[in-house]
């Protein structure tokens, strides 16, 4: 028995410590990376101009695709600050994906909105749709409304696609607010393309809780009051800044977050759109057009812009962000092993050889892990086996280590973007820095682990409720008086 | 993924087998021998009987364990760690210290690292609390910077507003101003006043623009510029590069040049789109040997750029045959957005580029020029096009088409996909009575659904 446990013990030890040393390791190195990035960044961002794509006729089309579903409290504001971003050469494509409350009676009227004869040019498939809908007004030539049968994010993409003009599109989700230069600076490294073809970009998103909003723009940025939404800040800028850029600059890029994306349009068209049946859909299509650049031997890259130009709500109920990290692992977990030909297959160079095992094993497989070291911990705890000063080491090492990787990101984004000036705001962020792994990370893991359960035991594939404050509540929060 | 499972399972036993044999190999301690017969004999209580072979292989099993379990990287790696400290601390205190004290630290040391945890946890509190207060003061120190500059830029934007208005919209005294402007020689002062000169020569014209290029030069500004393009720091090349061009028009042309094929794309851009600004004569020389790319960007640029001067420009055809294909594109959208009709024949030439961008960019360009000479030609075409030039025919024909294209057209809209067929439908409709009745024709007799494209294309919304 003696002899069984000490082989176990060395086996699951030494498994656990080597891959600790691994994920820290890799983590290190995307963090360095990331610095020499954002610095390069941050350096060209003060000579760089994109005011001159406004006024060109060279600019290329872009289409904003905004899919809705029961935002009957924001839309107009969000569709007008839609239409007031700067460029020249875009429209408007809302997607009202079979809300069941007045979202489109709403556009109708604010917009002046009327049904349009109109022949849909299917190239992707998607659930009927029952109207095209433009408005009366000449200057709102550039804004369509789609109104169909309900069928989740992807199925409304794939039919806002159907109807895109543009060369490009953009996919954000209708309730974000959008930076008002994000399509010049997103557009750009598609200009700037030489022999290397860009097929997408993504940019950082950011958390807006708490902040000022006045007609569906962002006029003051604040950090959110409640704990949930403050550590979700901190756990974006971690991976915003200091996993995605370094991502993006070794060409590994395997997620552009469905908030804000700018892609190529006939490539993603080429690849069959979005993926109608999964809960992942920004990975899932971001991966499928890589695969497919190089099973057409095409050299290609997928661009990140390190500024924040989209801001979103977090969720601030614990049930909510639950479900919202439940659902981000069962897509993990299924656009991995959908194109689980990919993993460590040469023919896919860097999203091969890199991402595809970087996402498997220290992704998907973190949870599964530190659950399993838990686990196996009490055990040992309960049969009298533990080594209680190693493990405190340890776990003080661990803690140490993401206290030290958090508190780093805070220090990219301020010295990047100086969004939180008061010193008030970045000391909140630091202390918040200390309790993140202590109160925040147990919800992540717990959900990770239940969308693992989700996925392979309970074959779970839908998408969860996403109860939303609202953006324009929050401004009403924000303007009552105190 | 199973077979990849399985290979990954079979080369881990396989290296495990090894590693197993090579345990068995090892000579075996005699104590450690002797411990394992002892806990043998302890747990095997009872068993009377067992034969040779498993005693073998509980050996080897036993042996196994015994030098790995006592290696179980998490402590090991921390006592060696604990190890390393204390030589460390050893040999510094030897280097340092008497012999006498030496040996009392010796003592101590040995003492304290009787206890490694101790150490350890002592150690690494005393890194998390350094790292904290350092990235907490920097943040700080960061905020204050920040802030104060930001203050500073602000406070010295009003003053040199205020100073350049007045000189020259209230005529105040040149020398007044140089004077007082001479006074700003702080790096980011200069920089905040290089900036505000920049963006003044850009939104003036005629004297007002004369007189401040004048300012920049007196204050010999453009020394600073001129450091800056031979920096090593790219932003700070490109700074140069762009108020040299601006501010500096008769010095920079020569400085610019070399950059013109540099290596750093965004170094490159910079001076090519400079370059063009310099182009008196707008003769687009640099052009004629350019071998490295030529992005969208700075074609955009360079547009933007003729456009607000409202220069004379050369006609592109001359770089039709360039070599380097950004280089055709551009041109070829030059031609198109100046209407240069005497390239006709050459861009009729140019629908046999092997590239189907260029050549979408040609079609374009015979729309926007109506060109009827190149309808024959494009129509022979469509067949071999890809989708999206097949459009872009389709949509040459909205502008060109006539009675003679029907046939044409005809079987265009007897296909199936949804777009090649809106946009036949739309060239017939637009055609005139002709195509209308072909239309009508068509729809009552061969498919009635063609009412609906003519519907939605009847809508000039869609």
């Amino acid at each position: 028995m003696d002899i069984i446990a000490k082989i176990i013990s060395f086996w699951v030890e030494s498994f656990i410590f080597y891959y600790a040393i691994a994920i820290f390791f890799a983590y290190t190195i995307l963090a360095v990376i990331s610095a020499f990035v954002l610095r390069r960044y941050y350096l060209s961002a003060k000579v760089a101009g994109q005011d001159e794509v406004l006024s060109s006729p060279f600019a290329p089309s872009i289409t904003i695709l905004a899919p809705a579903f029961n935002e009957g409290l924001n839309i107009v504001e969000n569709i007008k600050a839609l239409l007031a971003l700067y460029y020249t050469n875009f429209e408007v494509v809302v997607i009202n994906d079979g809300s069941t409350d007045d979202t489109l009676l709403k556009t109708i009227e604010a917009f002046d909105l009327e049904k349009v004869p109109y022949v849909i040019d299917e190239r992707i498939f998607c659930t009927e749709i029952r109207g095209v809908y433009k408005s009366k007004k000449r200057a709102l030539n550039n804004l369509t409304v789609i109104d169909k049968v309900n069928g989740g994010k992807a199925d409304a993409l794939n039919a806002g696609l159907n109807v895109a003009r543009g060369k490009y599109f953009i996919s954000i989700d209708a309730d974000s607010i959008i930076d008002p230069y994000a399509l010049q600076k997103m557009v750009k490294p598609f200009l700037e393309e030489t022999d290397t073809k860009v097929i997408a970009t993504g940019g950082v998103i950011r958390i807006a809780n708490s902040c000022e909003i006045q007609d569906g723009h962002l006029v003051k940025i604040n950090l959110p009051k409640k704990p949930l939404p403050l550590f979700q800040v901190l756990e974006y800028n971690r991976a915003f800044l200091m996993g995605r850029l370094a991502w993006s600059r070794l060409n590994g890029l395997l997620i552009i977050s469905g908030a804000l994306g700018l892609f190529d349009k006939e490539i993603v068209i080429a690849c069959g759109g979005y993926h109608r049946f999964t809960v992942g859909e920004d990975m899932e299509l971001v991966v499928r057009m890589r695969k497919y650049m190089a099973e057409n031997k095409k050299d290609y890259r997928v661009e990140y812009i390190p500024d924040p130009l989209c801001w979103t709500e977090a969720p601030g109920k614990l049930k909510v962000l639950v479900r919202q990290r439940n659902r981000w692992t069962r897509g993990t977990i299924e656009t991995l092993f959908s194109h689980w030909n990919i993993f460590l297959n040469p023919k896919y160079k860097t999203m091969g050889l890199v991402s595809h095992p970087f996402w498997v094993l220290f992704e998907w497989m973190a949870p599964i892990v530190e659950i399993f070291g838990i686990v196996y911990f009490i055990t040992i705890a309960l049969l009298g086996y533990a080594n209680w000063p190693y493990f405190f080491i340890t776990l003080f090492f661990v803690y140490f280590f993401s206290v030290f990787f958090t508190s780093y990101a805070i220090l990219f984004d301020h010295i990047a973007f100086y969004r939180y000036k008061k010193k008030s705001m970045v000391l909140r962020q630091l202390v918040a820095a200390l309790f993140e792994p202590l109160l925040f990370h147990p919800i992540v893991l717990y959900s990770a682990i239940r969308g693992n359960f989700d996925y392979f035991v309970l074959r779970k594939r839908s998408w969860g409720n996403m109860a939303r404050v609202g953006l324009r509540n929050m401004e009403e929060r924000n303007n009552r008086p105190k | 993924m199973k077979k990849k499972i399985l290979n990954l399972f079979a080369i881990f036993l396989i290296s495990q087998l090894s590693v197993w044999a090579q345990a068995a190999q090892e000579p075996v301690p005699e104590t450690a021998v002797a411990g394992h017969v002892q806990e043998a004999e302890t747990t095997n209580v009872g068993e009377t009987t067992t034969s040779e072979s498993q005693g073998t292989a509980m050996s080897i099993v036993e042996k196994y364990v015994e030098q790995k379990a006592d290696k179980i990287p998490h402590r090991s790696f921390w006592s060696e760690r604990c190890n390393e400290l204390h030589q460390l601390l050893l040999a510094t205190s030897e280097r340092i210290f008497s012999p006498k004290t030496h040996e009392f630290l010796a003592y101590v040391l040995g003492v304290v690292f009787d206890i490694p945890v101790l150490i350890l946890l002592i150690f690494l509190s005393l890194t998390f609390i350094l790292n904290i207060i350092l990235v907490a003061l920097f943040l700080l120190i960061t905020t204050f910077y920040k802030s104060g500059r930001e203050l500073y830029r602000k406070k010295l934007n009003e003053q040199l507003e205020q100073l350049l208005t007045d000189y020259l919209f209230y005529d105040v005294d040149e020398e007044e101003t140089l004077r007082k402007l001479r006074k700003v020689n702080s790096p980011l002062g200069r920089n905040v006043l290089i900036d505000m000169l920049f963006n003044y020569q850009r939104n003036l014209s005629g004297e007002y623009r004369d007189r401040i290029l004048n300012l920049y030069k007196r204050l010999d500004l453009q020394k600073v510029s001129e450091k800056r393009i031979s920096s090593f720091y790219t932003h700070r090349r490109v700074r140069g590069i762009r108020e040299l061009s601006n501010m500096y028009p008769s010095g920079a042309r020569e400085l610019i040049i070399k950059y013109v094929r540099d290596k750093n794309d965004l170094v490159r851009s910079e001076a090519q789109i400079a370059y063009a600004y310099l182009d008196k004569e707008a003769s687009f020389d640099f052009l004629d040997d350019l071998k490295s790319p030529l992005s969208k960007w700075v074609q955009l640029n360079i547009l933007n750029y003729v456009k607000l001067h409202e220069k004379e420009v050369p006609s592109f055809g001359a770089w039709l045959h360039s070599p380097n294909k950004d280089v055709q594109d551009f041109s070829v959208r030059m031609i198109n957005y100046f209407q240069q009709n005497e390239n006709e024949e050459q861009l009729i030439k140019m629908l046999d580029h092997p590239n189907a961008e260029t050549r979408a960019y040609v079609y374009q360009t015979i729309r926007s020029l109506n060109l009827f000479e190149a309808k024959a030609e494009i129509k022979k075409r469509y067949g071999q096009e890809d989708y999206q030039n097949k459009i872009e025919i389709l949509q040459v024909l909205d502008v060109l088409g006539d009675k003679s294209d029907i046939d044409f057209l005809a079987e265009v809209v007897s296909g199936d996909d949804v777009r090649l067929k809106t946009e036949a439908t739309r060239v017939l409709y637009r055609m005139g009575e002709a195509g209308k009745a072909f239309l009508k024709e068509y729809s009552e007799a061969e498919d009635i659904s063609l009412n609906k494209f003519v519907e939605h294309i009847k809508d000039t919304r869609n």
